[in-house]
């Protein structure tokens, strides 16, 4: 099956990153495909590279990053809903005249564009933190 | 108020149902579910948009959001058939016991809890905000 997952709460303080983290996991321990997943609203904390959790908590930012670069994943971040919330990356920094840039990387700011796109490829698009 | 069309009176075999359920001034839930149903509509996605519970209040004409700091939406909703949002459906039961809204500018839906269970049986893909 192809999965698309559209993550639409924050890290820690909603359950939704960790259980989308986890249902991508399992998904593709079981040999299906993620065709993206697609971070909006306060999901897209989930993107950052400033999060620094305690050492001896679960690095979901961390976890994140490894998912994704083990199995290239498409990993999309709204671009509208990241730059009002302080996640950007180098060519928002520039276009905004901003000090830094802190998009983690493996992940793309996009448009809803993507995530249109995914609910039209996947064969089901599952929400988390709605 | 008309009502929901039927299955079999569906234009369009594929669609997606965006249900927002929370107050359109209380987080930015609304804002960007709005975003969402535009650009559904603007990539030729064909949209249902319902509103239930305290998102019926986003029909409002009176709210003043803008002295809380945030953007009114009734220009949006009031756009939103220029931009091909067709399908704007509010939740018959709610609309019963609100003051008048904006509905004379939009061709709203009013959808009892049988309809409701029929659009979302049918949608390809449902989101909600």
């Amino acid at each position: 099956m192809k999965f698309s997952l559209l993550v639409l709460g924050a890290p820690y303080s909603s359950q939704a990153s960790y259980s989308a983290y986890r249902f991508a996991e399992a998904a593709l321990a079981n040999g299906h495909e993620i065709y993206r997943i697609f971070f909006y609203q306060d999901g897209i904390h989930s993107c950052t590279q400033l999060a620094t959790p305690p050492q001896d908590e679960f690095n979901l930012y961390r976890a994140w990053q490894d998912l994704q670069s083990t199995h290239q994943l498409d990993c999309v971040t709204c671009i509208a809903a990241a730059a009002r919330r302080g996640v950007i990356d180098a060519g928002e920094q520039k276009r905004h005249s901003k000090a830094q840039h802190n998009l983690a990387s493996g992940f793309e700011l996009s448009g809803l564009g993507q995530l249109i796109d995914a609910l039209g490829k996947s064969t089901r698009v599952v929400s988390f933190g709605a | 108020m008309t009502h929901a069309t039927s299955r079999s009176e569906h234009p369009d075999s594929l669609y997606l149902l965006v249900i927002q359920s929370t107050a359109p001034y209380a987080h930015s839930h609304a804002q960007e579910a709005l975003d969402l149903v535009l650009a559904a509509a603007a990539f030729d996605l064909p949209v249902y948009y319902l509103l239930m519970g305290d998102a019926c209040y986003q029909l409002l004409e009176t709210a003043q959001p803008e002295l809380n700091g945030r953007k009114n939406l009734s220009k949006m909703m009031k756009a939103l058939p220029l931009y091909g949002v067709e399908h704007i459906l509010a939740e018959a039961e709610v609309l019963q016991t609100m003051p008048p809204r904006i509905s004379e500018h939009l061709a709203l839906q009013s959808v009892n809890a049988a309809e409701i269970r029929h659009l979302i049986r049918h949608a390809q893909h449902v989101l909600r905000f």
